[in-house]
């Protein structure tokens, strides 16, 4: 048996680091400050707050947060008993259980002064953040995104987001009591404008062979893109990032070790069995080189044309606010741009957008692609539903199925 | 257990008396509801039908078409092809209608319209059109999910022009836009026959069995509008002028309100449980997002078909801005004189668990007794929920 393969870590990782320990320390110092605090779903066009100088923070971010440390089932019971059903998405548990006093690996959240939540993710953060606005007494603002169902945005309905999300700036206005400042606006859309197209050359160069990066990488570098974007901080980090990659690209560099298989991961992660999960299938020379999730903060929006464009992209590049065959036909280019030898479908109980329409896309994936598809369930912060016995025997099948369909013969020893 | 009314029993040509026959017809058709479109397929040859998901597509566009509205609804049917396409972690309703549709039956529609109620129907309507576009026609009316903005209203009318355009061109419907204020106009009359079938099930709650009265409600978008009113509108008359019949057997006398039912609905055999608990229901919310008020006549039809459904009453699935939902819900309760709500929630359905936990706080708060259940159209496993009613029933005596 070979030693494992230890991955460098990326330099980029130290500043990504710092840039998110002074975020978090300024949205904790902000009221101090006398600035207010919003909090916000994570597809949202959040340039309007970071414009009006208002800090924002996520709470599914905590969430996820929360699931990497293994808090989710402990969080979730506290939420159930306080009358939240095991039915509802556990990034909604997770919050409620730190809000009834459970733990959080960041002491919680500082108290918003709003929230905003836009639906291009689900219908069910306009749940959750009702009962944010009942629990905290605060004005919610609702920007309504409608489901793509025929693949393109009507004029109505980009009129329809156009014209809420002018009143979620007059919103804004009314929080902050200061008129919104249209020039710095458009200022910071450039920012955000520069931080999500490096952002989207740093994913495609996960795309290079051998790949650059590992998911853990990617996924401890997603911070600014998430909550930060609008500011030069997230804009120096995919610049670094992108740089760092490009030099790995020139090297040769394989940051996985062996790429028997090249992977591809739809939906969230398990975030409390990601480490476990790209061990194990590492131990197979299978490496996860991409993910879906990672291009839902990959939009092109125009800086003159911020509400404009910002209507066209969310209703046009966010998969769960599209219909599965837009899905499936942009699962398809990525599977291609990145060499993929198969994918993973994380069958998410938790976010019914990305995991409805899983088994379509598994059988047409298969059949334009000729790739096998492995649809596994479970949930992002939820141990609970996943039975780690069942997961590690799906993922040993599928490794087998992928071995005899690329080389023919039996799984690779470790 | 009492039983609820079945198709065998109640035989509209046999009735004795118009509500009778308005039951008997309105049980056959949520009962074999295929069955039911057939037979009207049958009679009216040639003749376009539009099945559409509950609860809030407005009817009106299709009767513009000269189409039948036809509610599509799941039911206690064994989920196997279904199996291949939606995940069981997702309420009954859209597994057994998207089973149904694999068998075939609905093969005798020309279209489907689904309205984005939830996350799980806007991705359901999206297999639909993966797996039945070549069947039919399978278009989504994107309602908004926000009614509290000032854009909501004219964004719906636009969307409802588009998808009238859609269906029309898709039906060769060519007078769709003239026939539209006709189709209001009957709409309204629907809507105002249910409010008078509503009113009378507040004053008279033991008239008839549960599983009957909602079997009422939701054949209003099963049977052929003209003869459903014709129907509704006789046992009305009737009902005005005649004395009530004895309560039939196992008839409730507690009243209590039910909310959680907007687009989905227990077995009958579930119903009939608050009857036999001795509960009477006096209000739900089974189709509300189609038992609105009128639409104003006149002017543009489609801006006045979403300022009415803007205005409408409040659903778990729309953000309204506030408490609508839970105000709606006391109000009923006390303009009803209920003396509990019982919570009835699908499960699986996201929306209405995030309201039980409000509006179960919301009654504590006034001290109304509730109760929450949940439910699938499953047929079987009833017996816990009787003794939960019947402890209920007891708590309220």
């Amino acid at each position: 048996m070979s030693e494992p393969h230890v991955p460098r870590k990326l330099q980029t990782t130290a500043l990504t680091q710092q840039v998110m320990r002074a975020y978090y320390a300024g949205c904790r110092e902000a009221k101090e400050r006398g600035r207010k605090v919003a909090w916000s779903t994570v597809i949202m066009p959040t340039e309007i707050l970071v414009a009006a100088d208002v800090e924002v923070l996520f709470p599914e971010n905590h969430s996820a947060t929360c699931g990497t440390r293994g808090l989710g089932p402990a969080l979730s019971e506290l939420a159930e008993a306080a009358g939240l059903s095991q039915e509802t998405c556990s990034y909604v548990r997770c919050d409620l259980g730190v809000r009834k006093g459970g733990q959080s690996p960041w002491g919680g959240l500082p108290d918003p002064d709003i929230v905003f939540c836009a639906t291009a993710s689900c219908s069910t953060v306009t749940k959750w953040f009702e009962e944010l606005q009942r629990h905290f007494g605060c004005e919610l603002a609702v920007v309504d995104m409608p489901y793509n169902f025929a693949g393109r945005i009507t004029p109505h309905a980009e009129d329809y987001i156009i014209a809420q999300l002018e009143e979620s700036i007059r919103r804004v206005e009314r929080l902050t009591g200061k008129a919104f400042d249209h020039d710095r606006f458009r200022e910071v859309m450039e920012l955000s404008r520069q931080a999500q197209l490096y952002w989207r050359k740093c994913l495609e160069l996960g795309a290079a062979r051998p790949s650059p990066m590992t998911t853990t990488d990617i996924l401890v570098n997603m911070g600014p893109i998430v909550c930060l974007r609008g500011t030069q901080a997230a804009v120096d980090v995919y610049k670094s990032l992108y740089a760092e990659l490009s030099e790995r690209v020139a090297a040769g560099y394989a940051a996985a070790g062996r790429e028997r298989y090249r992977l591809f991961w739809d939906n969230i992660p398990f975030w409390f069995a990601l480490g476990s999960i790209v061990r194990r299938l590492g131990e197979h020379g299978a490496a996860i080189v991409g993910a879906t999730y990672l291009y839902h903060w990959v939009r092109d929006v125009d800086p003159a044309d911020p509400l404009r464009t910002m209507a066209r992209e969310y209703s046009t590049k966010v998969t769960m606010n599209q219909s599965v065959s837009a899905k499936i036909d942009k699962l398809c280019d990525l599977l291609a741009l990145y060499a993929a030898d198969g994918l993973i479908v994380h069958s998410n109980r938790s976010c019914k957008p990305d995991a409805l329409g899983a088994l379509d896309l598994q059988r047409e994936v298969e059949r334009r692609l000729g790739l096998p598809v492995l649809v596994v369930e479970g949930d992002h912060t939820d141990s609970r539903a996943v039975s780690d016995a069942v997961l590690q025997t799906r993922l040993e099948a599928y490794l087998e199925a992928l071995e005899q369909r690329k080389y023919g013969g039996l799984v690779a020893a470790r | 257990m009492s039983e609820p009314f079945t198709a065998a029993e109640a035989d509209p040509t046999r009735a004795a008396t118009a509500l009778d026959a308005l039951v008997a017809a309105c049980t056959q058709a949520v009962e074999r509801p295929h069955e039911a479109l057939a037979a009207w397929k049958h009679a009216h040859p040639g003749a376009p039908a539009v099945g559409f998901f509950p609860t809030s597509v407005p009817t009106e566009l299709i009767r513009a078409c000269g189409a039948l509205p036809f509610g599509l609804w799941g039911g206690p049917i064994a989920v196997s092809q279904a199996n291949a396409h939606v995940q069981q972690f997702t309420c009954s309703i859209v597994r057994s209608a998207t089973e149904y549709a694999l068998g075939g039956a609905c093969d005798a529609l020309d279209a489907v319209l689904f309205p984005p109620i939830c996350d799980s129907v806007k991705l359901v309507a999206s297999i639909w059109q993966r797996n039945f576009a070549s069947r039919f026609l399978v278009e989504m009316v994107t309602l908004p999910e926000r009614l509290d903005s000032t854009a909501s209203a004219g964004y719906l009318a636009a969307e409802l022009r588009r998808v009238a355009q859609a269906l029309a061109e898709r039906l060769g419907a060519a007078g769709h836009e003239a026939a539209l204020p006709g189709a209001i106009v009957e709409g309204n009359r629907v809507r105002a026959a249910l409010a008078a079938f509503d009113a009378l099930r507040a004053r008279s709650p033991t008239r008839l069995p549960y599983a009957a009265a909602a079997a009422v409600v939701r054949a209003s978008v099963l049977l052929d509008p003209a003869r459903y009113l014709a129907l509704l509108g006789a046992a009305l008359h009737e009902c005005e002028t005649q004395p009530p019949a004895p309560a039939p057997r196992g008839a409730g006398r507690i009243p209590v309100v039910v909310t959680g039912l907007a687009c989905q609905l227990p077995h009958p055999q579930f119903l009939a449980l608050f009857d036999e608990a001795g509960l009477a229901v006096v209000a739900d919310d089974l189709l509300l997002g189609l038992r609105g008020a009128a639409v104003a006549p006149g002017g543009d039809p489609y801006d006045a078909l979403a300022r009415a459904f803007v205005a409408g009453p409040p659903l778990a699935t729309r953000h309204h801005g506030g408490s609508a939902r839970h105000e709606f819900v006391l109000q009923q309760c006390s303009e009803r004189r209920a003396r509990g709500i019982v919570f009835l929630v699908p499960k699986f359905c996201e929306p209405e668990w995030f309201d039980l936990r409000y509006l179960r706080d919301a009654a504590a708060a006034r001290g109304i007794a509730h109760l929450a259940l949940d439910f699938d159209e499953d047929a079987s496993g009833f017996g816990a929920a009787l003794t939960r009613l019947e402890a209920f029933a007891e708590t309220l005596a």
